[in-house]
């Protein structure tokens, strides 16, 4: 059903407002003078008429397509001076009653949850929360308005389109006049009771709509979340917390009790995480490996199709020396030409057609000739000779360090394609890649006698060892590749 | 080579030694190699952005745990 909002909200306008251009549109050209006269003289609409519109939004259901609609128009309305804060003040107010509407239902809700009183539990999630006329949609659709409103619009013309500090303070002090503490604890208990029992597990989808209202109202809880909260605790455990802290808390302490309930959600309907539910990344140590994998995959192909102007790959190589052919190959291309360029692979002198499964035998080839001893680039870790570590001595190979990058896309790509490159590196490496402090615990892998003088130092006092904070030069040499050479 | 600045001077006690481990693990695991492991890691960026990799962790490289 769509509203016909056009006519009741433009009642009581004397005069008669020009379509403004579709936001994203009206960024792409210089403005003309008719925009400029309009902006100059902007249309006067009286206030009453923009709180209507948000009506729209919370007299009834309101189709994906209306809900669209009303955010353009309030988009382009937003230009008019004071337009956007009487909007603004509309929603917040809405917002405030549908809070306390809910708090009551959920209140009802969580006692017949923990009386385990199937009816009313039954009829309360038939009547109350499922439909799309529900006060939690509306709550929703109120929120993601508000957000909507104080976000930056995409515009491919102006790449510093960041969301302004002003804005972004504006919709906080908005977030934080809800004082809508009690009504997510409330969420939260009946989320606990709902979790308890597998029968009513079904039910925690019923509620989505209210645990997207959470995330959005924390959305500017930053990605540090919880380490800021631990130095927090560090320094001053007493010190008064601001209402951003208060939100961090609100959104840690509710992410982790729910963890579970959070997860099944997201396993069965992947798509949240790429709208309110992203803001789980923040916390990403409560999402299952699962879970963390789909998102990986999803933002790492979200720009799929640029692909199609990379076009392909075309790799001809020796089968003795496909590390060096493809190296060769790929170092004239650009890190974008390799992502989004689709691999194919010849083998010269060979017949075939790559419909993959020569890919898959290239990934397997250079997987062991990158670590070939002659090219000096790795060399296997002690502990099990399986694992590698970069050489130290490997610029013996005077193109070493391309052929690093080059070992590096090799591995990127391989997790690009979904490809298996069955090579595999020392513990202390992947650190490295996730961007993790080094830990002492993972020389042991790659040289187990310097990892027992380090234990050694920790267990006993090395004052007598006359030791000073520096490495001695053949000690630098000691593990060279020249070891490793006569294996 | 030194550990810090002026690391040649400083002597390694009881008081100080956990830093000294550090240093010794940051040394032998990364500065040692740090030109490599650089390049390795701008080849690999190139292709997997780095914020995205932080969110996946150990386990998208099939180690055991987090």
């Amino acid at each position: 059903m769509s509203l016909p909002f056009d006519s009741f909200i433009w009642t009581g306008i004397s005069a008669p407002i020009p379509d403004l251009p579709p936001p994203t549109t009206s960024e792409n050209k210089t403005p003309g003078i008719e925009e400029k006269n309009l902006l100059s003289h902007p249309p006067q609409v009286p206030h009453n008429a923009l709180r209507f519109i948000v009506n729209i939004l919370t007299i009834g259901e309101c189709s994906s397509r209306t809900f669209q609609q009303s955010l353009a128009l309030i988009q382009n309305l937003s230009f008019i001076p004071d337009a956007r804060d009487v909007i603004a003040l509309e929603l917040k107010t809405k917002a405030q009653d549908f809070g306390q509407i809910l708090y009551s239902d959920l209140d009802e809700l969580a006692v017949a949850l923990r009386e385990g009183r199937s009816q009313i539990i039954a009829s309360s999630v038939a009547a109350k929360f499922s439909p799309a006329s529900s006060t939690q949609a509306k709550l929703l659709r109120v929120l993601k308005t508000i957000d909507y409103m104080y976000t930056p619009k995409p515009a491919p013309i102006t790449p510093d389109a960041t969301i302004s500090k002003e804005d972004v303070e504006k919709v906080q002090a908005i977030y934080e006049s809800f004082r809508f503490t009690p009504l997510w604890r409330r969420l939260g208990d009946c989320l606990s009771s709902i979790g308890e029992n597998q029968e009513t597990e079904h039910i925690a989808t019923v509620l989505l709509p209210l645990i997207e209202s959470l995330m959005v109202v924390c959305k500017f809880v930053g990605p540090k979340g919880p380490v800021s909260r631990l130095l927090r605790a560090g320094t001053s455990p007493r010190s008064p917390t601001t209402a951003k802290e208060s939100m961090e808390e609100l959104f840690i302490s509710f992410t982790d009790g729910h963890r579970k309930l959070l997860n099944l959600m997201v396993r069965n309907n992947p798509s949240l995480m790429s709208g309110s539910f992203s803001l789980l990344v923040n916390n990403s140590r409560v999402l299952d490996f699962d879970n963390k994998r789909n998102y990986f995959n999803q933002q790492l192909h979200r720009r799929h199709h640029i692909r199609e102007h990379h076009g392909t790959l075309q790799l001809n190589v020796r089968r003795a020396r496909v590390f060096e052919d493809s190296f060769l190959y790929l170092q004239r291309k650009t890190g974008e030409q390799i992502k989004y360029g689709k691999l194919s692979v010849r083998f010269y002198d060979e017949e075939g057609v790559d419909a993959g499964g020569l890919t898959r035998e290239w990934f397997q080839i250079l997987a062991r000739q990158m670590f070939n001893p002659n090219y000096a680039l790795f060399q296997p870790c002690a502990a099990d000779k399986l694992t590698y570590q970069p050489n130290k001595a490997s610029w013996v190979n005077p193109e070493h360090l391309s052929f690093f990058k080059f070992v590096g896309r090799v591995i990127g790509k391989a997790i690009y394609d979904s490809r298996l490159l069955d090579a595999y590196f020392a513990r202390s490496l992947y650190r490295q890649i996730l961007g993790k402090p080094v830990d002492y615990k993972d020389v042991e892998w790659v040289d187990p006698e310097y990892y027992n003088s380090l234990c050694w130092i920790l267990e006993n006092d090395p004052t007598p060892l006359d030791l000073t904070f520096s490495i001695e030069a053949d000690e630098v040499c000691k593990t060279c590749f020249i070891c490793d050479q006569s294996e | 080579m030194t550990l810090k600045e002026g690391g040649e001077q400083i002597q390694v006690t009881q008081e100080n030694k956990r830093e000294y481990v550090q240093l010794s693990a940051q040394y032998r695991l990364y500065s040692s190699i740090k030109d490599q492991i650089e390049n390795l890691l701008n080849g690999f960026y190139e292709i997997i952005p780095r914020d995205l990799i932080t969110i996946v962790g150990f386990s998208l490289f099939n180690s055991s745990d987090d």
